[in-house]
């Protein structure tokens, strides 16, 4: 009989935990718990972004095993984010969006606001100040100004004045009901010098199966308001006539996710989900361009000779993405686990992607662990991605009347074919029973996966890459404590 | 893939008995290592960071509010 | 109920210096005592105390025969859900486990069966009919454990009788061990645990009952560093009926006695619950306790 064999060392465990159990040890039930992270991350190839994010998570714990959660956000970015031009052999001239701000208000200032450095409470002033201290601080060089850049020959054409400052809170609450059923509900609110988001979220979830199963479906709403500085401009209209059509747009956002957990065995617990997202109302990048091309070659405005001819780029209005989710964890010996995950994500813009992410805990012993992980990313590019226009085909030149032949282009890397891969290593040092220290690195790397578009040979376009494969790295310190 | 996808699916939506462990059985699964959700500022940052340089975004469930990076 | 309570400074065999003292007091029907190899009086009685208080919390939790205590109201819940607090509930979880792992014959739920069967040495076995009415209300599988809640079906009852004693030994064990860092042995009816070695290096001397191989009962002497002993059987409760002895050892599943099983196990395990467990078990076996025992690779000593 097999369960004779076994039947001392199962229950040698099962006393070992009876007897544990009862024992009154000096284990604390926590009431609070604080988590504080900060982020560095740059990238490589001279698109050098450093942004430092501390985070704060504090979480107050109930005895009705309720909680109440609040985060708060700090991100500052500092750097530079393609503009959307093609790689040229020319240099190109580009003016900034905060620049072209600064010189609207400039225009409209009074002069009794001339005294900037004693009234602090004028608003217009305010804003100037603001202005330039980001153009100072995030420009590469003084030289630069106001007006705009310049980008050499051979050089992805990158904006480097206007990012900023983003600080966002969130605030959460769990709360058990009977029957095994637990409520969710939460606001957040994210806030930057050009756009503000507010979004409402609750979920329920039920647990069956003497809580081995757990069936939850959760919502988020959300509300985007962009304001540009330069204000939004028509879709696919002209770049560099300040013809802004408003100052600020708006966006939709509904989120539905349904999901279930599953304790397989003793060792394998595993969850999926399925999730929809839709998206309606304003879903441009408002300083984002395209080039417009002439078998390979720039071609100048038609309204003003000085410069090339650049479109605005235009999303469509609505966006709806599917996603399926599954993740399996695997308890490995005592003291280590596997996890395998994988989202599948397709949407009405014509992406598909895949994300496969490893990790595996190894225990060193009680003040030591390390999480080697690896993920596997790759998308497949939105319908309307272009990496610039095509005289004719795209865009139709009329003396000095341009007209967009498309509803939709966009240049934005983030919409274009590609795959990535990140290796990354954590570190964890538990100090104690109720805290620990966290350090992680991870290393991101892109290849491009879009067909090239054909260009005339020794054009402007001839031989430049049309997808700057964007290489990262981040670092991640983390330290958490409860009591 | 889908094969796979479909028979868990239906396996774990149908709730069979013989999937799961005992209250006495949780020992492992206890363990912070082998918590699903993982830690909450680990994924945070890491969606963050997609978020601003791919064109998925969450799949996991979903943080609180977006930038206007995407 | 009168609770006595004696501290005894012990001699030494052999010469006529101390050699620890002993705590004894009466708990669980059973004369309880507590052996220290120490001569710090007042250290010993602090621990005996403990001991004994100890003891007796858990037979007033945990016995059948209060009408006072959680195991009452469970017994009369009349099929409503009870929550059970941490240490009732750790409890129920090693029950069941012990349940499935014995496939059922370890069944807190049988106590039941004491209602058809009286071990008075006489012949009056229960009819057929008596044992087969009592079933319906015997198997644990039927009650649902729920954590925290415990459901017993009406017309059923629980009897923690089977690992009480071993359950109290363990944990005056640790509430010991957690104060004293010397040698000692709980002993409460002859279910042992020990701590050791004694001060002189020696190991815990335990006398048991065992059987040779010409089935002659003799007294040996068991040596332990660590761990518990634990009895299980008493050869005094049986019946005899034509010619045929039904021992006192019932199988839930059927509701009769088991077949040829020794009149007496003991065995050492590292705790004394799982020593008990184990010669539960094995007596569970009938003919086959002594090679189940070998099975698991525990020293054991049978009569029959």
């Amino acid at each position: 009989m097999q369960l004779t064999k076994n039947i001392n060392t199962a229950l040698a465990v099962a006393t070992g935990s009876l007897l544990n159990i009862s024992t009154a040890t000096a284990e604390i039930t926590p009431e609070w718990e604080l988590d504080i992270g900060t982020l560095y991350y740059q990238e490589s190839d001279s698109r050098v972004q450093a942004l430092a994010t501390p985070v704060i998570n504090i979480k107050r714990l109930f005895a009705d095993e309720s909680s109440v959660n609040f985060k708060m956000t700090f991100d500052s970015l500092s750097g530079a984010s393609p503009n959307g031009a093609a790689i040229a052999n020319v240099p190109q001239t580009f003016t900034s969006p905060s620049a072209l701000a600064e010189a609207n208000a400039a225009s409209t200032q009074t002069s009794a606001s001339g005294n900037t450095g004693y009234d602090d409470y004028d608003d217009d002033d305010h804003d100037d100040d603001d202005d330039e201290k980001y153009i100072s601080a995030f420009s590469s060089s003084e030289s630069e100004g106001a007006s705009g850049y310049t980008v050499p020959a051979g050089e992805l054409p990158l904006d480097e004045s206007f990012e900023d400052f983003r600080q966002s809170y969130s605030l959460n609450w769990t709360q058990p009901l009977k029957d095994n059923v637990t409520m969710n509900l939460g606001g957040s609110l994210s806030l930057e010098s050009d756009f503000t988001s507010m979004a409402v979220n609750g979920a329920l979830a039920k647990e069956f199966n003497q809580k081995n199963t757990t069936a939850s479906i959760g919502f988020n709403l959300e509300l985007d308001t962009i304001n540009p500085h330069g204000g939004i401009q028509k879709g696919l209209g002209i770049y560099g006539q300040d013809s802004a059509i408003a100052k600020s747009d708006n966006k939709q956002v509904g989120d539905l996710v349904l999901g279930i957990s599953q304790v397989m065995n003793r060792r394998w617990v595993m969850d999926m989900n399925l999730s929809f997202s839709y998206a309606n109302g304003y879903q441009s990048d408002a300083y984002k361009i395209l080039s417009v091309v002439d078998r390979g070659n720039l071609i100048s405005d038609p309204n003003d000779a000085s410069r090339y001819l650049y479109l605005y780029e235009s999303r469509p209005q609505a966006r709806l993405k599917i996603s399926a989710f599954m993740r399996h964890k695997f308890a490995i010996g005592s003291d280590d686990s596997f996890e395998f995950a994988h989202r599948y994500m397709t949407d009405d813009w014509g992406i598909n992607s895949n994300t496969t992410d490893l990790t595996y805990h190894f225990k060193v012993n009680d003040h030591l662990y390390v999480e080697p992980h690896y993920r596997y990313y790759n998308q497949s590019a939105a319908n309307f991605y272009t990496p610039f226009l095509e005289v004719d085909t795209d865009v139709s030149i009329n003396g000095t009347e341009v007209t967009a032949n498309r509803n939709y282009a966009s240049s934005d890397q983030r919409l274009a074919a590609f795959s990535a891969e990140t290796y990354g290593l954590k570190i964890g040092i538990p100090l104690d029973k109720n805290s620990e220290l966290s350090l992680r690195v991870e290393q991101y790397q892109q290849q491009d996966q879009n067909s090239r578009k054909e260009v005339g040979a020794g054009s402007n376009l001839d031989g430049m890459s049309q997808f700057s494969e964007l290489s990262a790295q981040w670092l991640q310190l983390g330290y958490k404590v409860r009591w | 893939m889908n094969k796979i996808l479909i028979l868990i699916l239906l396996t774990s939506v149908t709730g069979c008995s013989y999937l799961g462990v005992k209250p006495w059985e949780r020992d492992l699964l206890a363990k912070p290592h082998m918590s699903l959700e993982g830690s909450a500022m680990d994924g945070a940052f890491n969606d963050h960071i997609y978020f601003s340089k791919e064109a998925s975004s969450g799949g996991s469930g979903f943080g609180g509010g977006g930038c206007g990076c995407n | 109920m009168t609770y006595s309570f004696q501290l005894t400074q012990l001699k030494a065999e052999h010469s006529s210096s101390v050699a620890g003292c002993k705590v004894a007091f009466s708990a669980m029907a059973s004369p309880c005592e507590v052996l220290f190899d120490n001569d710090d009086l007042t250290q010993v009685l602090e621990l005996g105390l403990l001991a004994q208080q100890e003891a007796q919390r858990i037979e007033r939790k945990f016995s059948r025969y209060r009408d006072d205590n959680l195991v009452y109201a469970i017994n009369h819940s009349q099929g409503k859900a009870i929550s059970l607090d941490e240490e009732t509930a750790g409890l129920m979880d090693f029950c069941y486990q012990i349940y499935e792992l014995s496939e059922g014959s370890f069944d807190i739920s049988s106590g039941l069966l004491r209602q058809a069967w009286h071990f008075d040495g006489s012949d009056n076995i229960p009819t057929d009919a008596q044992v087969e009415q009592l079933l319906p209300n015997i198997g644990l599988d039927k009650a649902i454990w729920h954590p925290p809640l415990f459901t017993l079906p009406a017309g059923m009852e629980i009897d923690l009788g089977g690992i009480g004693k071993e359950y109290a030994v363990d944990k005056v064990f640790e509430l010991i061990q957690q104060r004293y860092s010397g040698a000692f042995l709980v002993n409460f009816g002859g279910d042992i645990r020990v701590h050791g070695p004694r001060s002189d290096g020696s190991a815990w001397s335990v006398g048991i009952e065992g059987a040779d191989a010409e089935r002659t009962v003799k007294q040996t002497t068991v040596k332990l560093l660590s761990g518990g002993l634990a009895t299980s059987g008493d050869s005094k409760r049986f019946l005899l009926k034509d010619g045929i002895r039904y021992s006192h050892i019932l199988n839930p599943k059927t509701g009769y006695p088991v077949v040829g099983a020794p009149r007496s196990i003991t065995t050492v395990a590292a705790t004394c619950i799982q020593a008990g467990i184990l010669s539960s078990l094995a007596l569970m076996k009938g003919n086959a306790a002594e090679e189940f025992l070998h099975q698991q690779s525990i020293q054991h000593w049978s009569i029959r």
